[in-house]
């Protein structure tokens, strides 16, 4: 951790905090990257406990809008992952789930849906699983040596084969695991008649709308309250206008907020 | 606690030490500089998040069931410590009201809930072809009703106001109901939307407000002139605003800032565009890059910044005027025309200067945290008085802060009766030291005429000197206060501290006559209160000068019957006022051109006194007027279709004499075309 790194937020008065998914959509004061960097400041300055500086750290999903809208460009993600490594603990994963069934790809499953039968379907050849809620790892990245040694499990139960993936965080991991992947959202056809919707990276389309969810780590993780805040913001947003996210968590955490969201898994099953 | 009242109502509360330690501080740099040393103000006991008018009402009750005072919180970025911690207090916390509501494309405002982000609310109306023309420089990070509570001026306001000109409605709750102002204020009942605006927290909870919204515009006009002293570039910003041009962007750099803060120096480097950096360039990025020899750069300048500031008076003279308009093409062409004789004593620079402020205009707040890192402080204090005071005002503070920061200023709002002036300054030491610059500051401005602040409002910073302003007519606001809040709960001390003094201090003007004085320079008149308007004008006539708008009755009378929602107006501008309460005692409330001391008190104690004197905007009784050609295309009313406040447009002296001629008019009106005002709003 850099104390010293954050202490130009720490007096910076707030000037990226309209950018900032987690503080817009939660209001609260506490969200706003000014108050998330300082956490980590003031608990090296003794004024709050470390736990507390590391979930104060945590309010946050990662987006990088708050770097991309800032004029002297701090590097806030990076930051904040450094500092919860160093004030929180190791988050406790099962270990990786066993790949199940065969096929030169597996699916990913993040959620309680199966569809690698229907991308077996839709390839013309056997597609095998990885029922995974964890994202191969992702609530584990602000920890190198558990992220890597995770990874190194993953890698082991893969074999070589290409991971076809849902999520953006599953995406994420696998590159830092060095495992060859898919996005499942680039073998289906998104929908013209619905808005997509782009947040975590995934690319702005002409028309779309790009907002974060809230479902990133570690938001979701520590703060899983402030995750629905910010899901429930976006979901009013949105109102009755029916949506395509490219990210079956974030669309699973809309539709959770009231949100008509499709996800490439829905479209997957749909046309199987 | 009971808080499960709260969730039973379904509002989202905490007092996870997380949310209660970030509605601890505002802005306030002396909060910084504590901070820096390891102190903070108190924390709270709650924080809660209200969805509508009807939360906020439950939560004032349960504050009141719990007997814990009050702080609405909106983005937290006052720079006065307005927005404070308060031990044991209850935040409600606006920014889960953040919607706009309607827009009204027909009356062009816009319904807006209190908690939405300024920046949000032009994001929302822009694809609509609407602006608020409010545009401070804390949009990114500040609410609508902030700008209610603190009185808020944008970078726009010589042309469109500040916020309260823009403001037509509001709606606040308080611990003993709701409170509707302006335009919603009930049939019968007193609007007390000129005390709601500057009440800091202090009267109610502001919910959601109904603001006059303005076109985007076609095309900017930006550029930058140097003028050869600071003197001859004010008095072409003076002879701007008399005229009716009203820019949209006027702003003026001193010698100083002209040099340091320099939108010229850093259009001419843009302009140069990219280059590999020299020797000098890659040394002092390696000195500045060592933290330690950073500070200690910085520490030599600091601990003699009253030398440092003799030395920066030599660096010369020339300063940077900042001009632009905006609108139709025809508008902009014609109002350029008009304004460049004006502009004759300074040299053009082209569009840099002001196309490069105009793209960097928010960005002055990124230099804040390195110097607090480097050891030192900054902060900003403005001020403002009529044109005819400035010099003094300028020099008595710049001296007064000099003397233990280092100073620079801009002048940034102006008005045609005065201006004020924005000193930023740097300096070292602990809160001892900063108090020590903010008393000399404070009381500089006052023994220059000037008010203590112009927008950024009172806070715990300046409450002493804001109830210095209020004077005698603090018993009225503190009436009105236990009639709406009982158990004084809102925002304890704020904006006027509890304990302090009651004395006013009226000024020595001669007041024989229905005219008392004359400021020739800001073009204001001291009239008698009780006089007849028409002999105040032929008395001003005698003198050579005439009311700019003339009341169309008495003027208590006409100040009195004024619509919900006009009591501020600024193109009937009554600013002084000289008031003889029940009791006998004499206070003067008003500062020209404006101030944001807290609530405006005028209205409120006008109803309760005797009006002695009133200090109403004048013009050469020979001057020029162009003020007519309803619907032409260049008419006075499509080259200033938003006059603030929806009065009728007006232009003077020789501008009125060329947009006369552009607009076809064969000859300019006098002063006597001039329409009177009535009461109602419209010109008559």
């Amino acid at each position: 951790m850099k104390p010293a790194e954050h202490e130009l937020c720490v007096y910076c008065p707030r000037l990226c905090r309209h950018v900032c998914p987690v503080a817009v959509g939660s209001g609260r004061e506490a969200a706003t990257p000014t108050a998330v960097m300082s956490g980590p400041w003031l608990s090296a300055a003794g004024l709050i406990s470390d736990e507390q500086g590391g979930r104060a750290a945590a309010l946050c999903t990662g987006c990088g809008a708050c770097t991309a809208h800032c004029k002297i460009q701090r590097p806030v993600v990076a930051l904040l992952a450094e500092a919860r490594a160093a004030l929180l603990p190791v988050p406790r994963l099962p270990p990786p789930p066993a790949v199940e069934g065969e096929g030169a790809w597996i699916a990913v499953e993040p959620d309680d849906r199966a569809w690698s039968g229907a991308l077996a379907a839709l390839r013309g050849e056997a597609v095998a699983r990885l029922r995974d809620p964890d994202d191969l790892g992702a609530p584990l990245a602000d920890h190198p040596e558990a992220f890597a040694q995770y990874g190194a499990q993953v890698r082991a139960r893969v074999g070589g084969r290409t991971l076809v993936v849902a999520t953006r965080a599953a995406a994420r991991a696998a590159t830092a695991h060095g495992i060859a992947h898919l996005t499942l959202d680039s073998l289906v056809q998104p929908p013209v008649d619905r808005l997509a919707l782009a947040g975590c990276g995934a690319p702005l389309v002409e028309g779309g709308l790009l907002r974060c969810c809230g479902a990133g780590e570690p938001l979701r993780r520590h703060h899983p309250a402030v995750a629905d805040e910010v899901g429930a913001a976006v979901a009013s947003e949105l109102g009755p206008k029916a949506a395509y996210a490219s990210d079956a968590r974030c669309a699973g955490h809309l539709r959770r907020a009231g949100a008509d969201l499709l996800d490439p898994i829905d479209l997957l099953l749909s046309r199987a | 606690m009971n808080t499960p009242a709260l969730t039973a109502a379904g509002i989202a509360w905490s007092a996870d030490p997380l949310d209660l330690d970030a509605a601890r501080r505002d802005l306030w740099p002396r909060d910084s500089l504590r901070l820096r040393a390891g102190e903070r103000p108190p924390a709270p006991a709650l924080v809660a998040w209200p969805c509508s008018r009807a939360d906020v009402a439950l939560l004032l009750r349960w504050a009141e069931e719990e007997g814990r005072p009050v702080v609405p919180y909106g983005a937290g970025s006052g720079v006065c410590g307005g927005a404070q911690g308060v031990e044991g207090a209850l935040v409600i916390d606006l920014k889960r009201m953040r919607r706009l509501l309607q827009v009204d494309a027909a009356a062009g405002t816009a319904h807006v809930e209190a908690g939405m982000l300024g920046q949000h609310l032009e994001d929302a109306l822009a694809p609509l072809g609407w602006k608020t023309a409010h545009s401070p420089s804390s949009i990114h990070c500040s609410t609508v009703g902030g700008y209610v509570a603190a009185r808020s001026a944008g970078q726009f306001s010589s042309r469109f106001g500040v916020f309260e000109d823009m403001l037509l409605a509001a709606h606040a709750e308080t611990p003993t109901g709701p409170m509707d102002t302006g335009l919603w204020t009930p049939q019968g009942s007193e609007d007390l939307q000129a005390v709601l605006l500057g009440s800091e927290g202090g009267l109610g909870v502001i919910t959601d407000v109904l603001v006059k919204l303005a076109p985007l515009p076609h095309r900017w006009w930006l550029r930058g002139f140097a003028f050869p002293s600071l003197e001859a570039a004010w008095s072409a910003m003076r002879q701007l605003m008399q005229s009716g041009l009203w820019p949209s962007a006027l702003r003026l750099y001193d010698p100083v800032d002209t040099r340091v803060g320099g939108p010229a120096n850093a259009a001419r480097k843009a302009a140069r565009g990219p280059s590999e950096p020299g020797v000098w360039d890659r040394l002092r990025t390696a000195v500045l890059g060592i933290p330690g020899l950073r500070r200690r750069l910085l520490e030599i300048p600091l601990s003699l910044p009253g030398f440092v500031n003799r030395m920066a008076n030599r660096l010369g003279d020339e300063v940077l005027l900042i001009i632009g308009f905006e609108g139709e093409d025809a508008t902009v062409e014609a109002l350029v025309e008009a304004a460049l004789p004006l502009l004759a004593a300074g040299r053009d620079l082209g569009a840099g200067p002001g196309e490069h402020w105009f793209a960097h205009r928010h960005d002055v707040s990124y230099k804040l945290a390195p110097l607090f890192i480097a050891g030192a402080w900054a902060d900003t204090m403005e001020v403002a008085t009529t044109w005819s005071r400035l010099p003094a005002l300028y020099a008595g503070v710049r001296a007064a802060l000099g003397e233990g920061a280092l100073v620079m200023a801009h002048l940034s709002h102006a008005y045609p009766e005065g201006c004020s002036i924005y000193f930023s300054f740097v300096g070292s030491g602990d809160t001892a030291a900063y108090d020590a610059v903010w008393r000399k500051g404070l009381a500089a401005a006052r023994a220059a005429g000037g008010t203590v602040t112009h927008h950024h409002g009172v806070g715990q910073l300046k409450g002493a000197a804001a109830a210095g302003e209020a004077g005698a007519a603090l018993p009225f606001w503190r009436g009105l206060q236990r009639q709406l809040d009982p158990q004084l709960r809102l925002n304890p001390g704020r904006p006027f501290p509890a304990d302090a003094a009651v004395r006013s201090e009226v000024p020595p003007i001669s007041s024989a006559g229905p005219v008392w004085s004359i400021d020739a320079e800001s073009q204001l008149a001291w009239v008698s209160g009780a006089a007849a308007v028409t002999a105040i004008a032929a008395e001003l006539a005698a003198q050579g000068w005439a009311l700019r708008q003339r009341p169309d009755r008495p003027i208590r009378e006409f100040l009195l019957a004024l619509r919900p929602g006009a009591l501020l107006r600024p193109e009937l501008a009554a600013l002084g006022m000289i008031l003889r309460l029940p009791g006998g005692e004499r206070l003067r409330l008003g500062h020209a051109p404006r101030s944001a001391a807290g609530p405006d008190l005028r209205w409120l104690t006008l109803r309760r006194a005797e009006l002695e004197a009133v200090e109403l905007p004048v013009i050469p009784l020979g001057a020029p007027v162009f003020s007519g050609l309803d619907g032409g295309e260049l008419g006075a009313e499509r080259l200033r279709p938003l006059a603030r406040g929806g009065g009728r447009a007006w232009f003077v002296g020789p501008a009125a004499e060329r947009l006369a001629t552009l607009a076809g008019d064969p000859r300019p009106g006098s002063v006597l075309d001039l329409p009177c005002l009535d009461p109602r709003g419209s010109a008559s």
